[in-house]
């Protein structure tokens, strides 16, 4: 027994219920896949698929935890004294305040994730107020594939009906991105969680560069067409999303399995 | 005079120094409870071993040991005691001071050093 696997079983057994994949991960990203985004994916066969993903999702979300219990056991979280709870409010950063309620208090590790959601999303809201504004006009149909359609891109003025498919694959990508942060540092940013922090760079990151369009434009309308534009789809956007939640659920079942050994018979 | 390396190995806690109730002891330290499948599962001892273990651990007041029925079947769970948490942190305590002096350690006499 090395230091090591004592300390992965530390990791396994305080982060255990989190680690279910299939409980948590793989339900949300095949509900997630499941929206679609486009008037492309109401054809018949992607509207069979999609009910498919949510069903599965849905069926995942409540059957596994039972599956988790009967496979691997059941490992009940350490309850979090009152002196390690904190003011969620970021204006407390002088450690825990014993003065509040039970209910204005959160754990660090709770904290920590929302402080690093709320601060991905003021990001986007300032780079949005500073950045020109433009407008996407995608060619929308049931029958034209979305990564066939060209969409028109043109310098606009403030926030519109037409800019809110854009705004909303921003948002979904900095949600998610910075929530996979959080995770990363929920999970005490072990080097195993890194897919965590990688997810989560990289969806920022398509979060900034999608809203970048409006200064990247007037210099390299062709840079705009072929990497800026498809990233801002909100289609794109839900299929990347999913498939990382996906991704991080299932590698996060194999950790499990990974540690866990075969039940052994006398 | 501080004790030797070799001293402090030999006074470390027998009960928990073992590596299968060492590895018990450091799934129960983070968790509230675990049930009997979830400790056999995380440590890979059989389920004989692990009853046995855990029997010792139990009479030395390190874990509560509490049996109730779900669904039909008895289900097992198991804790660590205030007594068994202040035995794996002094546990720790002790083996980094033994790898702190096990560093500093030099022999003392030529004689104890043995010829080549």
């Amino acid at each position: 027994m090395t230091v090591q696997s004592l300390n992965r079983i530390q990791f396994v057994t305080r982060h255990f219920n989190e680690l279910q994949g299939l409980r948590y991960g793989v339900p949300v990203g095949l509900i997630t896949l499941s929206v679609g985004g486009t008037t492309y994916f109401s054809n018949r066969p992607f509207l069979l698929l999609r009910a498919a993903f949510l069903l599965g999702g849905l069926l995942l979300l409540l059957g596994s935890g039972r599956f988790y219990r009967r496979t691997f056991g059941r490992a009940e979280r350490q309850p979090v004294q009152l002196a390690q709870l904190h003011s969620p409010s970021v204006y407390s950063p002088a450690g825990p305040a014993p003065r509040l309620g039970p209910s204005q208090r959160m754990t660090s590790a709770g904290r920590r994730v929302l402080i690093t959601m709320g601060l991905a999303l003021t990001l986007l809201l300032m780079v949005k107020a500073i950045n020109p504004a433009v407008i996407v006009q995608t060619d929308e149909s049931l029958v034209q594939a979305p990564w066939l359609s060209s969409s028109v891109v043109y310098m606009g003025q403030g926030v519109n009906r037409e800019s809110f498919p854009m705004l909303k694959a921003q948002l979904l990508y900095a949600l998610y991105g910075s929530f996979f942060l959080g995770i990363w540092f929920w999970r005490e940013r072990r080097p195993s969680q890194s897919y965590y922090l990688v997810f989560g760079v990289l969806l920022l990151g398509c979060s900034a560069l999608s809203s970048s369009v409006g200064f990247i434009l007037p210099w390299s309308p062709r840079v705009v067409d072929a990497f800026f534009l498809p990233i801002a789809q909100f289609w794109l956007a839900l299929l990347l999303c999913g498939s990382a939640m996906i991704l991080a659920g299932l590698i996060d079942h194999w950790q499990l399995v990974r540690v866990f050994k075969p039940a052994v018979e006398e | 005079m501080s004790a030797t390396p070799f001293e402090q190995l030999a006074n470390l806690d027998r009960l928990v120094h073992d590596p299968a109730r060492l590895a018990i002891l450091t799934a129960l330290s983070a968790c509230e409870r675990a049930d009997f499948l979830f400790l056999q599962r995380i440590t890979g001892l059989s389920k004989g071993n692990l009853s046995s273990h855990l029997s010792k651990l139990e009479e030395a007041g390190m874990v509560e040991i509490e049996k109730r029925f779900v669904e039909k079947k008895t289900q097992t769970l198991v804790r660590l005691s205030d007594q068994g948490r202040g035995a794996v942190e002094s546990y720790w305590k002790e083996m980094e001071d033994l790898r702190e002096s096990a560093t500093r350690w030099r022999p003392q006499s030529a004689a104890l050093v043995p010829s080549t």
